[in-house]
């Protein structure tokens, strides 16, 4: 009897031994968990889908990320399942995340936190996540390209026989709706608010209590932008203009209103690389009505 | 006399003087106070009316002092409607799903209060508080599901008055206001009925009223006017519940006009609040948070002084 007990003592240990072993030849490989979208956008186009070995399921871009498992969402990750992963570190962000972020580190397990508020610290991440990720070439390559692309948009060839004045008063005025019940827009002091200017719009909330804030409505009709754009789905340019006391904005009267049709939130909601694109497409919509 | 009369011009002056700072208080143009503001005051003044009308009716009906709008489980289910509309980002049907959530709760409170053949007070008070819960339970899971719509549900849970009117929806709200006035007037002409039977049920039976059938016609004229001001304008506390008092102190014994003096109470309350509510922090609060803050010590200040 004893001496049965003692091989499957024996055998157990052996297995222990042998997956112990296993497991740590795997971490010879980083393996990262990301779970903010933002992070999981500036990490593959340093190194692709490599190494991720998990991310939320707000993660949707570049497309090659659906393959990956989900470990929660953004606001709710599943803690059992990031051990059971057994990643080497996990990118994290701020505002609901440090919470996630304290108790992955209650884990013991290895968490690099980032929350890129403007597009300078977006481009500072780059470089930061190049270092850790050891390809800091490819990182600085990325962010000297963005940042001259940047500046070749941002810089307006002024036109002749005017003056900085008359150039900003000319500038189109914008009302961002990011949420409709309440409604909520956004200051100069966000992200959002940062990339209207970068297009050459002039946010008609630059001062705000927060940088996202309920607004009132009667507000935006003492405004009167020229320019509405909606971040989020479900509403049309119709609704806007059936809005009671609205039809007077100028921007309902002349049709210049945008939806996620017209423009993909992502674009400029996120601090992601692909904000330059927002910004060329938000630059066209500015210049059109011109 | 000479008191009540006083009283009485103190607080018409006070309504005018609130309604017009209301309207016109740091507004830039006409047409902000004819389009945005007007149809705030209206939708307020609806709201406040309506709840402390149907408080009044309710503490006479359920003879119990706690009762207001929402003790029958009525608004849990609008609030349950309007969120999954809100959550769905079907905004503009909100108002829709919210009544229709408040005719679903009705129906089931109904149903169950009814359960073992016979109605009664007790029955339909314990039936509405377990139908409300379950909704209240509903409404936590969907939270903490979409917290990424929070903003929305607070705004129906703690009451929004600055609902956008599209124009064909102002159109419906002039007819639902309509309606809704048609309704209360209806509630007013059962008052006489209502206080024999604050009475007691027995004496009211032995002359000659019919009970169940005055407390089933109460309930749903109720709440169809609580399922209203609940998709309109979501849960707003106290107003129901602490009027109706102050009305009953001031008037003392008379009953008549109760319903019309809390009803009129309310609203001017309400808009009071609301005007709080607007103005005095940066972003706007919800309305109740206001009410309760003024109905709490008021609350207090009333159990004081039945001591």
């Amino acid at each position: 009897m004893f001496k049965k007990l003692k091989y499957v003592i024996l055998t157990t240990i052996l297995f222990l031994f042998i997956s112990c072993t296993s497991s740590q030849q795997k971490s010879n490989q980083p393996r990262y968990i990301i779970t903010s979208p933002e992070i999981a956008e500036i990490f593959t186009l340093i190194q692709g889908t490599e190494n991720i070995i998990g991310i939320t399921t707000e993660c949707d871009f570049p497309p090659e990320l659906k393959s990956i498992p989900k470990v929660g969402t953004f606001g709710k990750v599943d803690f059992e399942k990031i051990i059971a992963l057994n990643p080497t570190h996990v990118f994290t962000t701020a505002l609901e995340q440090d919470a996630i972020t304290i108790e992955l580190q209650k884990l013991d397990i290895k968490t690099i936190q980032f929350y890129p508020k403007s597009i300078d610290e977006m481009l500072a991440a780059i470089r930061e996540i190049g270092i850790i990720l050891k390809k800091e070439k490819r990182a600085d390559f990325l962010e000297d390209s963005l940042q001259s692309e940047l500046i070749n948009l941002t810089n307006q060839p002024i036109p002749p026989n005017s003056t900085d004045l008359t150039i900003s008063t000319n500038l189109p005025r914008v009302y961002i709706e990011i949420y409709g019940n309440p409604v909520m827009s956004v200051s100069d002091r966000s992200f959002v608010g940062e990339v209207v200017k970068a297009a050459g719009g002039n946010n008609i909330f630059s001062e705000l209590p927060r940088d996202y804030s309920r607004i009132r409505p009667e507000e935006v009709i003492a405004a009167n932008p020229g320019i509405i754009i909606l971040t989020y789905p479900g509403i049309d340019a119709a609704q806007i203009k059936e809005r009671k006391g609205w039809e007077v904005i100028s921007a309902c009267k002349n049709n210049r209103i945008y939806t996620v049709d017209d423009i993909d939130p992502d674009l400029i909601l996120r601090a992601s690389p692909r904000v330059i694109e927002g910004i060329k497409i938000l630059k066209k919509i500015f210049e059109d009505g011109r | 006399m000479k008191k009540r009369t006083l009283i009485t011009i103190c607080i018409t002056i006070f309504s005018i003087v609130l309604i017009y700072l209301y309207l016109d208080f740091q507004a830039s143009s006409a047409h902000i106070i004819k389009s945005v503001r007007f149809p705030r005051l209206m939708l307020t003044f609806l709201t406040g009316f309506i709840l402390a009308g149907v408080g009044f009716t309710f503490q006479v009906m359920l003879n119990n002092p706690l009762a207001d709008p929402y003790i029958l489980g009525i608004s849990s289910g609008a609030a349950f409607g309007s969120i999954v509309a809100g959550i769905s980002g079907l905004f503009i049907l909100m108002p829709v799903m919210g009544f229709g959530g408040a005719i679903l709760t009705m129906i089931l409170v109904w149903y169950l209060s009814h359960l073992g053949g016979f109605f009664n007070k007790t029955k339909l008070l314990l039936s509405g508080i377990i139908i409300g819960m379950f909704f209240t339970a509903l409404i936590s899971l969907l939270m903490y599901l979409n917290q990424q719509d929070i903003s929305n549900i607070i705004n129906v849970l703690m009451g929004n008055l600055g609902k956008i009117f599209s124009n064909s929806e102002w159109k419906i709200f002039l007819f639902v206001f309509g309606i809704s006035i048609f309704l209360m007037i209806y509630l007013f002409t059962l008052s006489n009925k209502l206080n024999i039977l604050t009475t007691g049920d027995l004496v009211a039976v032995s002359l000659g009223i019919d009970i169940r059938k005055l407390r089933r016609k109460i309930f749903i004229i109720c709440s169809l006017l609580t399922g209203i001001t609940v998709a309109y304008a979501g849960i707003i506390g106290f107003v129901g519940l602490v009027v109706p008092h102050l009305i009953r102190m001031m008037s003392g014994g008379n009953k008549r006009f109760g319903l019309i003096y809390s009803a009129f109470g309310g609203a001017i309350l309400l808009i009071f609040c609301d005007f709080i509510a607007m103005h005095i922090a940066v972003i706007e609060i919800p309305v109740g948070v206001v009410t309760a803050f003024l109905g709490c010590p008021f609350f207090l200040f009333i159990m004081a002084r039945s001591k």
